[in-house]
C-alpha cells in the first residue's frame, strides 16, 4: 500500500493539463518565497586592474537549513556557537571557492583566496530560522591588457533553488558580459513574486574586460542608454527623472519638468546607435526623402514606440511567465526582420525601377535624344540594357506630362514635344521626383515601425514606475512625451540630410565635374547601395536579437 | 498549473498560493466552463489535501467538459481520498475510457492496488509504463512497479525496476527511495542509507526522512536517526504553523517518536476532512499508541475493509488485537503482514517476527 500515490497522481494528472490561465503576479505566503526546502546561490563578481573579488552568497530556506545544522552544530547540542559558525562557514567557503572556476581565457582556473566567510541565522517562518552563509574571495589577476574570461560553477545543484551570478568591472571596463551587473535579489534579500519568471539557474558566464572605467552604478543605464560617456551622463538625468516621477507629491510644476525631461530622454535616446534607427536616414536619403517623409518616419516612430511600450508594460503583468527580456528579444527580432524585408523590398524596386528614375529627366538644355557624353556624368542610373538614348537624370521634373505618367517609354519620346516651354532650372535646387506614393508611404511607415517597435527600456521602466505608483495615466502621458521626443530628434536628423543631400546636388551642378565626381558617381549608386545598406542593418539586427537574451 | 507541477515536484507548500492566484485569475476572466481551471484548482486542491473543495471543483470541471481525461482524474483522486472508492473506481474507468494514456492506467492500476489485487495493478502499471512518453511518467511507473514488488516480498524486482528507472531519471529522489527500500528488504544497508540520503539531498519529504530515521534506529544509529526525526519535527512545526491538516506520515512519526496524544488529535484532524485508509490506519495507530485500543480497532478495521494487501495496517491491527487480548487474531494479522511482505519495516518486521513466536511460545 502506497501511501505517497495520491500526492504523485495528483501530479501526473497536472501533466495532462496546459491550463491557458493567465498568470498574475501572487503573493507568496510562506515566509521564504522560493519554499522552504530550497537552497540559493549568488555569485557576484567584481573585476579589478589587479585582481578578481567574489561574494558567494549561500541563502537556504528553513527546512534546508534546519538540515544544514546537522554539519553546524559539531558537539550536537542543538544550539550554534560562534566557533562552531565560523568553523562551519571557513569549511564551506572553502569548498564553494573550489566550485567557483575563473579562468583567463588560455590559463588555468583561478585559486581563490578567503578574504571572509561568515554564517548568520535569521527568523524564518514558524519561529524556525534561515542561514545566510556569505563568502568573501580574492584573487590577483591582470586585467590590464584585455582578457577574456570564463566563469563557471559547480555548486551543489541537487536542490531546488535560485543560481544568479552578477559581474561587473571595477576600474576596468566589462566590454562584454552574459550577466548582469547588479543583483537583482539584492543577492538573495528578496526574491521576486513569481517564480516562473524564473527560478534563475546562471550557472556560467562568458566576459571580456577592456582597461577603462567601469561603474557599477551606471552600469544598468549604460545598457539602457550604450556605453560611453554620453551613456553616463543620460543615465544621471534618468535617474534624476525616476526620482521626479516617484516624488511624493506631484505637483504641476514637477509634472511639467518631468513631461520635459521625457521629452529630453525620448530624443536623446534617438541619437544613441541601436534600433536601427540610423537607418532611417539612410532611408530618408537614399529614397529621396522630402521633408513630409521624415514627418512621416517621425510620426510612426512616436505612434508605434508609444503603443509597444503601452502595450508591453500593462500587458507585463498580465503575463509575468513571459521574462520582460524574452519579449524585448522577440519585438527586437520582429523588428529586425522588418528592416530586413523593408531592404529586400527595396532593393527589389531598385533593380526594378532603375527607368524609374531617369526618365524624368530635365536637365538645363533639353537634348532630345541624345547622347552626348558631357551628360553621361549626370546620369543617375543609366539603362544600358534598354537600347534607349542614355539621358540625364537630375530630378527635377514634377511634370506629369498630359496625363501620361513618366514611367512608360513614352513620355521620354514626347517629352520635349509635349512641353517645349519647359523651364530650365540650371540655378535652382530642382523639386525632388517622387517615388510612387503608395508603396513610398508603405516603406516608410513600415521603417517608423522598425524604429519604435522595439519599446526602450527607460520608458518602459518611467511607465512602470509610474503604474505601480499608482499613476497609470501619468505615466501614459509620460511615455508619449518621450516618444515625440524620439520623434523629434528623428525628423530633425531626417530633416537635416534632406536639406545636406540637396546642398551637395546644387553644388554638384554649380561646381566643376571633377571635384564631385567620386560623390557622383555614389549618388548614381544611391537607391541599390542604401537598400543594401537597410537590408545588412536589418541581417544585423535579425542576428543580434537572436543571440538572446532568451 | 506549472505552479502545481512545481509544487509536486519540490512538495514544497509555498508554490500552492501563487498557483492558486493564478488559477483564480483564470476563473475571473472567465468564471463559466471554465473545466481547465476548474481542473486546476481540483488538482491545487488536492495537492494541499482540501479533498473536499478538490471533489467540488472536479465536479464543476466534469459537469463544464464531461469528455475530459484530466478533470474525471482529479474527481476520482478526490473521491479516493474521501474514501468513496465506489464513485472514485467509476470515475477512473471513466478516464480510461477516455484516454487510456499513463496517467488513467496508472490510477486503474491503484483502484486494483487498492483492493490487494496486486497482480492486476502490476500488469495496469505495465501498461501505464508502455503509454508513457515522458520521462516523468516513466519514472513514476518504474516506481510504482518497483514498490508493488516490494508490497509482495520481491525485493530483486523491486531493485530492477528502480534500476531501470534511476537510469533515464538518476536524480528522481521516488526512484532513489524505492530503490533504498529495496535494498533495505534485501539487506544492504548501507545502499539502503546511501539512497535515501541522496533522496533527501534532492528533496526532504517526511516519508523519506522517517524511512531513513528509523532504518538508522534499527541498526542501533540511535544519534543519526535524531537528525531525521530533529528535520520532521521542523516540517511539523511548519505545517501546524500553516494550519494544513497532518499527512500520514507526520501523524505515525508523532505516534511513534513523539506524543501519541498529540497524533491523536492529529489523526482525528485529518481522518475528517480525508476518511482516506491510510489515515483510518495512521489513526488506529496513534489511538492504539495513546491507550484507546477498542477505538483503535474500529480505524483499523475500516482500514483493512477494501482489502488493501498492506503489511503495515495488518501489523498495526495485530498489534491492536493484541492489546485488547486477542491473540488469535493478532497471530492472523500478524502472520498476514510477514506472508506480505518480511522486511515491511525496519523496527516493526522484527518486532511482527518477536510477537508471533513468543505468541506461539506461550499457547
Amino acid at each position: 500500500m502506497n501511501l505517497t500515490l495520491c500526492r504523485v497522481l495528483t501530479g501526473a494528472v497536472t501533466t495532462l493539463l496546459l491550463s491557458s490561465a493567465a498568470l498574475a503576479t501572487a503573493q507568496a505566503a510562506a515566509a521564504h518565497p522560493l519554499g522552504n526546502f530550497t537552497v540559493n546561490y549568488a555569485t557576484g563578481l567584481t573585476l579589478h586592474p589587479e585582481r578578481i573579488d567574489a561574494v558567494v552568497v549561500v541563502d537556504r530556506a528553513e527546512i534546508a537549513a534546519a538540515q544544514e545544522n546537522r554539519l553546524v552544530d559539531l558537539d550536537h547540542n542543538n544550539s550554534i556557537s560562534a566557533p562552531e559558525a565560523r568553523t562551519y562557514a571557513h569549511r564551506s567557503c572553502a569548498q564553494l571557492a573550489g566550485q567557483l572556476q575563473v579562468t583567463i581565457v588560455d590559463g588555468s582556473p583561478l585559486t581563490w583566496n578567503r578574504s571572509g566567510a561568515t554564517l548568520t541565522h535569521h527568523p524564518g517562518e514558524a519561529g524556525l530560522k534561515t542561514s545566510r552563509l556569505h563568502c568573501a574571495l580574492t584573487v590577483k589577476a591582470d586585467l590590464r591588457a584585455p582578457s577574456d574570461l570564463k566563469v563557471r560553477t559547480t555548486y551543489d545543484s541537487r536542490r531546488i533553488g535560485w543560481r544568479e551570478m552578477t559581474a561587473r568591472g571595477q576600474g576596468v571596463a566589462l566590454t562584454d558580459s552574459d550577466v548582469p551587473a547588479r543583483s537583482v535579489t539584492d543577492q538573495l534579500r528578496r526574491y521576486p513574486q513569481d517564480p516562473l519568471a524564473a527560478p534563475l539557474d546562471q550557472r556560467t558566464a562568458t566576459l571580456r574586460v577592456e582597461p577603462g572605467h567601469g561603474n557599477a552604478a551606471s552600469a544598468v543605464y549604460e545598457s539602457v542608454a550604450g556605453t560611453g560617456p554620453l551613456g553616463r551622463v543620460l543615465g544621471k538625468v534618468s535617474s534624476a527623472f525616476d526620482s521626479l516621477v516617484g516624488s511624493r507629491e506631484l505637483t504641476v510644476p514637477v509634472g511639467l519638468l518631468a513631461l520635459l525631461l521625457a521629452v529630453v530622454l525620448g530624443a536623446s535616446h534617438a541619437v544613441l546607435p541601436g534600433h536601427g534607427k540610423t537607418i532611417m536616414a539612410a532611408y530618408l536619403a537614399g529614397r529621396r526623402g522630402t521633408p513630409r517623409d521624415a514627418l512621416t518616419v517621425g510620426a510612426t516612430v512616436t505612434v508605434t514606440h508609444t503603443a509597444g511600450v503601452l502595450v508591453l508594460g500593462l500587458a507585463l503583468p498580465l503575463a509575468t511567465h513571459l521574462a520582460g527580456e524574452t519579449v524585448l528579444t522577440w519585438l527586437g527580432l520582429a523588428s529586425g526582420l522588418l528592416v530586413t524585408a523593408i531592404g529586400l523590398w527595396l532593393l527589389h524596386s531598385a533593380l526594378l525601377n532603375r527607368p524609374l528614375h531617369h526618365h524624368h529627366h530635365h536637365h538645363g538644355h533639353a537634348h532630345p535624344h541624345s547622347d552626348h557624353p558631357h551628360h553621361r556624368d549626370d546620369r543617375h542610373l543609366d539603362d544600358a540594357g534598354s537600347g534607349r538614348p542614355a539621358v540625364a537624370t537630375t530630378p527635377g521634373h514634377r511634370h506629369t506630362h498630359g496625363g501620361v505618367h513618366g514611367d512608360s517609354p513614352v513620355s521620354l519620346l514626347t517629352r520635349d514635344g509635349v512641353h517645349p516651354a519647359h523651364p530650365h532650372q540650371d540655378t535652382a535646387p530642382a523639386p525632388l521626383p517622387r517615388p510612387p506614393e503608395k508603396a513610398t508611404r508603405g516603406g516608410l511607415i513600415g521603417m517608423g515601425i522598425a524604429g519604435g517597435l522595439v519599446p526602450s527600456p527607460s520608458a518602459l521602466v518611467v511607465l512602470l514606475g509610474a503604474v505601480a505608483l499608482g499613476r497609470t495615466a501619468f505615466g501614459v502621458l509620460l511615455v508619449l512625451a518621450y516618444g515625440l521626443g524620439m520623434a523629434a530628434t528623428l525628423t530633425l536628423a531626417g530633416l537635416l540630410l534632406v536639406r545636406l543631400r540637396d546642398r551637395i546636388e546644387i553644388d554638384m551642378r554649380t561646381a566643376s565635374a571633377t571635384r564631385w565626381a567620386p560623390l557622383k558617381r555614389l549618388a548614381r549608386l544611391g537607391p541599390i547601395a542604401t537598400s543594401t545598406l537597410v537590408l545588412i542593418v536589418g541581417i544585423g539586427l535579425t542576428a543580434r536579437a537572436a543571440v538572446g537574451p532568451w | 498549473m506549472a505552479y502545481v507541477q512545481q509544487a509536486r515536484a519540490t512538495a514544497d507548500p509555498a508554490t500552492y498560493a501563487r498557483a492558486q492566484s493564478a488559477l483564480q485569475k483564470s476563473l475571473k476572466l472567465q468564471p463559466a466552463d471554465n473545466y481547465q481551471a476548474q481542473t486546476g484548482m481540483g488538482a491545487l486542491q488536492a495537492a494541499r489535501h482540501d479533498f473536499t473543495s478538490a471533489l467540488n471543483w472536479a465536479k464543476k470541471a466534469t459537469a463544464s467538459n464531461p469528455s475530459s481525461p484530466a478533470a474525471h482524474g482529479v474527481l476520482a483522486d478526490a473521491y479516493t481520498q474521501l474514501g468513496q472508492y465506489e464513485a472514485s473506481f467509476r470515475a477512473v474507468q471513466r478516464m480510461t475510457d477516455l484516454r487510456p494514456d499513463a496517467a488513467s492506467l496508472a490510477r486503474a492500476s491503484y483502484t486494483w492496488e487498492l483492493r490487494g489485487e496486486t497482480a492486476r495493478a502490476r500488469e495496469l502499471m505495465t501498461r501505464s509504463l508502455k503509454a508513457a512518453s515522458a520521462t516523468a511518467d516513466t519514472s513514476f511507473a518504474h516506481t510504482h512497479l518497483a514498490l508493488l514488488a516490494l508490497e509482495t516480498g520481491d525485493p530483486t524486482t523491486a531493485l530492477r525496476e528502480a534500476e531501470t528507472g534511476l537510469r533515464a531519471a538518476p536524480r528522481d529522489s521516488a526512484l532513489l527511495e524505492a530503490r533504498a527500500r529495496a535494498h533495505a528488504a534485501s539487506g544492504n544497508m548501507r545502499q539502503a542509507v546511501d539512497d535515501y540520503t541522496a533522496a533527501i539531498a534532492i528533496a526532504p519529504l517526511p516519508h523519506y526522512l522517517l524511512g531513513l530515521g528509523e532504518l538508522q534506529q534499527s541498526q542501533g544509529r540511535r544519534e543519526q536517526a535524531e537528525a531525521q526525526y530533529e528535520l520532521l519535527r521542523a516540517q511539523e512545526r511548519l505545517r501546524a504553523a500553516s494550519g494544513a491538516p497532518a499527512d500520514v506520515d507526520a501523524i505515525l512519526f508523532e505516534a511513534d517518536h513523539g506524543r501519541p496524544l498529540r497524533a491523536v488529535a492529529m489523526a482525528e484532524a485529518a481522518c475528517r476532512t480525508r476518511p482516506f485508509i491510510a489515515v483510518h490506519d495512521a489513526y488506529a495507530w496513534a489511538l492504539h499508541k495513546a491507550g484507546r485500543h477498542a477505538q483503535a480497532l474500529a480505524h483499523a478495521n475500516q482500514s483493512l475493509a477494501l482489502g488493501t494487501r498492506s503489511a503495515l495496517f495488518h501489523y498495526h491491527r495485530a498489534k491492536i488485537h493484541q492489546a485488547l487480548g486477542d491473540t488469535n487474531a493478532a497471530n492472523r494479522d500478524l502472520k498476514r503482514a510477514l506472508t506480505i511482505d518480511p522486511h515491511f519495516h525496519p523496527l516493526h518486521a522484527p518486532d511482527a517476527h518477536t510477537t508471533l513466536r513468543r505468541n506461539d511460545a506461550t499457547r
